[in-house]
């Protein structure tokens, strides 16, 4: 196990320095000078000379990404040129309302998934199976800012139980915050949980046919206890799978509906980081995405091992 | 006195009939067989006493067990049975445990069902039940899992698990198909030490009829879902009333009639062949452990010749076929085709490589499903020297057909359309079809019944009589190389320890793992036949 973990980590930071590399290249070396995007078509070439200096844009390349990535592992991610403060406070900011709602909408897509799997999947082929099965196409074909637009109109401007948009911070107590994050987490959380769902069933089917289900109804116990006990452990591998790309995405991809619920996430910064032409902070905060993304995937191979042990034996 | 006593029983899935009036009555303390080919019902008699029927299957009748008519239990109260009263092994070791649970906890949880006992207690209990099927925890502690054994150690997990509550009946479905001799003869006689001692009745359901010989006192003999013929199982062998038990006696020992005919010149050898694997690394910067497969082999196949390999599992045969194939590249020594070495070339040249096919054991998993029998068959077409056109591939497609006992019109159907004797006569179309000089067959009647078997065996003898067809013959069935080889390889540990003419090596073994081998082998006294 410890030999696996370990084969894992390796393959973790070697993806980080490739992925680094490949940012860096994309946007400092590549041609197309960053000060001279960054100040705009009609920029004096002393004003474009001074920006390079200032962003540290001249010296030689190699020694430029060690400076970088060094800073990044010193949490120094240089500091914004538009907002003119260090990214490091920025990104900090939105983590602590990106991860929060990623984590929130993960949990509620999991709750959803594994009771209506493993429902689903005990009646197979029956109605209430069909049923449930429409509905989670329902889930998926429904745009989720839509849906965040119908959880506002009728939570919000009817019920009046949450607020519209906006987020109080952490500072106004942890319950306001979820309060908050209640409603888009139940939007990113819908689409979510029903791909889960079906990935749930068709996975618990094929684990119920297996052999051992037999062995195990054979020793005396009941349907239920062999699909709690037995087949659902082994159905674990794609959800894990799943449950991994949901959560990269839920982290990043969360932009429209932080848009539509005016949230400060991750998502909106980057956007705004573009559209302000503010690099600085394009880059930082697209290697802290990677690295978010890289770490799930790492935290899901260990999990699979976990789960299967047939996979801590590598050759 | 009996255990089990069913009577009347009938299955229909779907509307269609599966069993007809089966009964029968275990007594206490018996080996009671039941015989019959696939689609029998063997399997379903089984189920339907355990209550576990696919879904939509319906029966009737009745089975007695304890003074109660299992058929007419609740759910819960069968859950109750299943397990404490009956216990069930099943044929496929490999896949019946839960790959992602420790062995320990498997047993433990039969006996945690049903008699409340906390973990450690269960625990404590599964290291006795594991000591007596003879898997000690001083070598097979409680953690393992069950990739981490081989398929006769997780057949007696199965068995520990199934008799942990000492249940007054023991169903095994077919224990020791998938497993070869001397695993097969090591777990029977555990079956049969379970049922000394314990006193438990077994049931045990088989295709072979050499098992049910030596292992059952009384026996069915099952055909498309009814009991044709029952008795005492000396008796029945002795009498053979029904027609049907004959014919599957004949089938079982058939050997097709055909002369040795091997010419002088070789077609394959090999020459000091190695192979080594490298095993699963345990620690990071650790060598991995090398394991020879194959240690040094040479052998030389005859045209027209047929040679027979057998050995255990994990004896090298297959390693063997592969290299022979050309499928794996060998370490050291030399495989010639028709005195071209294959090794030490970059991939094995066409016009070589059609010289020598192969048809293997699974009928259905080596075909594309979703491709007709005119391309399944054409495929390798690609090994010819020059482009064909398409007419005289197809009317090469359609020979090789009609050379396998199947018509031309098959060429349009898809695979799961042909029963499994078909689509192993498919299989060896493929082979044929490029009109070589070798044929390996690794274990390629061994999933087939009897019948078929007999039947596939035939057509291998007039195809090798009609195109002068060399055999490599790789099987763990000792009946069959016997029936249709020349000469016989014994091949243990990756070597071959015994060779010579077939006939020779069975009367007479001079190895001591041959002679180990043959006596392990299951067989019907001869007496019982004359």
């Amino acid at each position: 196990m410890l030999h696996y973990c370990l084969i894992r980590l390796a393959s973790l930071i070697l993806s980080l320095i490739v992925a680094s590399v490949a940012i860096f290249i994309v946007i400092e070396i590549i041609p197309g000078d960053p000060a001279a995007f960054m100040l705009g078509l009609n920029a004096a070439p002393e004003a474009v000379a001074a920006l390079k200096d200032q962003l540290g844009l001249t010296g030689n390349p190699v020694s430029r990404y060690f400076a970088w990535t060094g800073g990044l592992l010193v949490g120094n991610f240089g500091t914004s040129y538009t907002y003119r403060v260090p990214v490091s406070e920025l990104v900090m900011a939105r983590v602590s309302v990106s991860v929060p709602l990623a984590l929130y909408a993960l949990l509620l897509s999991t709750a959803i998934a594994f009771p209506v799997g493993l429902f689903a999947a005990a009646r197979r082929g029956r109605p209430a199976d069909f049923g449930i099965m429409g509905l989670t196409q329902l889930g998926i074909a429904v745009p989720n800012f839509w849906f965040a637009m119908l959880l506002v109109l009728v939570f919000s401007i009817g019920l009046k139980w949450f607020s519209a948009g906006g987020f109080p911070g952490w500072d106004a107590g942890i319950i306001q915050g979820l309060k908050a994050l209640t409603l888009p987490a139940v939007a990113l959380a819908l689409p979510q949980g029903a791909i889960l769902s079906r990935v749930m069933r068709s996975a618990l089917i094929e684990a119920l046919s297996e052999d051992y289900v037999r062995t195990a109804r054979a020793k005396g116990l009941s349907q239920r206890q062999a699909t709690v006990r037995h087949a659902l452990r082994n159905a674990l591998i794609p959800v894990l799978t799943i449950i991994g790309l949901q959560f990269s995405f839920l982290l990043a991809g969360a932009i429209i509906i932080e848009n539509v619920f005016y949230l400060p996430g991750l998502g909106r910064l980057i956007f705004q980081g573009i559209t302000q032409r503010d690099l600085v902070v394009v880059e930082s905060v697209v290697m802290l995405l990677v690295f978010a993304v890289i770490t799930v995937n790492f935290v899901v191979d260990i999990a699979y091992a976990a789960v299967d042990p047939r996979l801590r034996i590598r050759r | 006195m009996s255990v089990l006593s069913v009577s009347g029983l009938g299955v229909t899935i779907g509307g269609t009939g599966i069993l007809k009036d089966v009964s029968f009555s275990i007594a206490s303390g018996e080996s009671f067989g039941v015989v019959g080919e696939s689609g029998s019902g063997k399997s379903m008699t089984a189920l339907a006493v355990m209550g576990l029927l696919p879904p939509g299957a319906k029966r009737t009748g009745s089975a007695e067990l304890g003074g109660s008519d299992l058929f007419k239990l609740s759910e819960p109260e069968m859950c109750r049975i299943r397990g404490r009263e009956i216990g069930m092994i099943f044929q496929e070791p490999m896949t019946a445990l839960n790959p992602v649970r420790t062995i320990g906890d498997q047993v433990a949880e039969t006996l945690m069902v049903h008699e409340r006992l906390s973990r450690t207690e269960g625990l404590q209990a599964a290291a006795e039940k594991l000591e007596r099927v003879g898997l000690p925890t001083s070598r097979f502690p409680l953690d393992l899992h069950p990739h981490e054994l081989s398929g006769g150690q997780r057949q007696r997990v199965c068995i520990a698990m199934a008799i942990a509550l000492r249940p007054k009946l023991l169903i095994a479905d077919e224990p020791t198909t998938a497993l070869d001799v001397s695993t097969q003869s090591r777990i029977l006689k555990l079956l049969a030490s379970l049922v000394d001692d314990d006193g438990m009745s077994l049931m045990l359901i088989t295709h072979d009829l050499a098992v049910i010989a030596e292992m059952t006192s009384s026996t069915v003999v099952m055909n498309e879902g009814q009991i044709v013929e029952h008795g005492r199982t000396e008796a029945l062998f002795r009498r053979m009333r029904h027609p049907y038990t004959k014919k599957l006696l004949a089938a079982s020992l058939y050997a097709p009639t055909r002369k040795v005919q091997g010419g002088s010149k070789p077609v394959l050898q090999t020459r000091a062949a190695v192979r080594d694997y490298s095993r699963a690394r345990r620690r990071l910067f650790e060598q991995p452990d090398r394991v020879r497969a194959v240690d040094g082999v040479s052998f030389v196949l005859r045209r027209g010749e047929s040679l027979g390999l057998v050995g255990e599992s994990g004896c090298g045969k297959s390693t063997l076929a592969r290299a022979v194939l050309g499928l794996d590249a060998l370490q050291g020594g030399a495989v010639l085709v028709d005195g071209v070495d294959i090794q030490g070339q970059k991939g094995v040249p066409r016009l070589v490589r059609r010289k020598i096919q192969a048809v293997f054991q699974d009928p259905y998993g080596s075909f594309n499903p979703r491709h007709r029998v005119e391309r399944l068959i054409s495929e390798p077409f690609h090994l010819e020297r020059s482009g064909m056109d398409r007419s005289e591939k197809l009317d090469r497609v359609a020979a090789a057909l009609v050379d396998v006992g199947l018509s031309p019109a098959d060429m349009q159907k898809f695979i799961h359309q042909f029963s499994g004797g078909q689509r192993q006569r498919i299989a060896l179309a493929r082979a044929l079809v490029l009109r070589p000089d070798i044929i390996v067959l690794d274990e390629a009647v061994s999933a087939l019944d009897v019948s078929i078997r007999a039947q596939i065996l035939d057509l291998l003898s007039d195809l090798q009589r009609k195109h002068g067809l060399a055999f490599l013959f790789i099987s763990h069935d000792l009946t069959v190389v016997n029936a249709v080889t020349d000469r016989v390889l014994v091949m243990w540990k990756g070597r071959i320890v015994e060779e010579g003419e077939t006939k020779r090596v069975f009367s007479s073994p001079r190895h001591d793992y041959t002679k180990r081998l043959l006596a392990a082998a299951p067989s019907i006294p001869q007496d019982w036949l004359d």
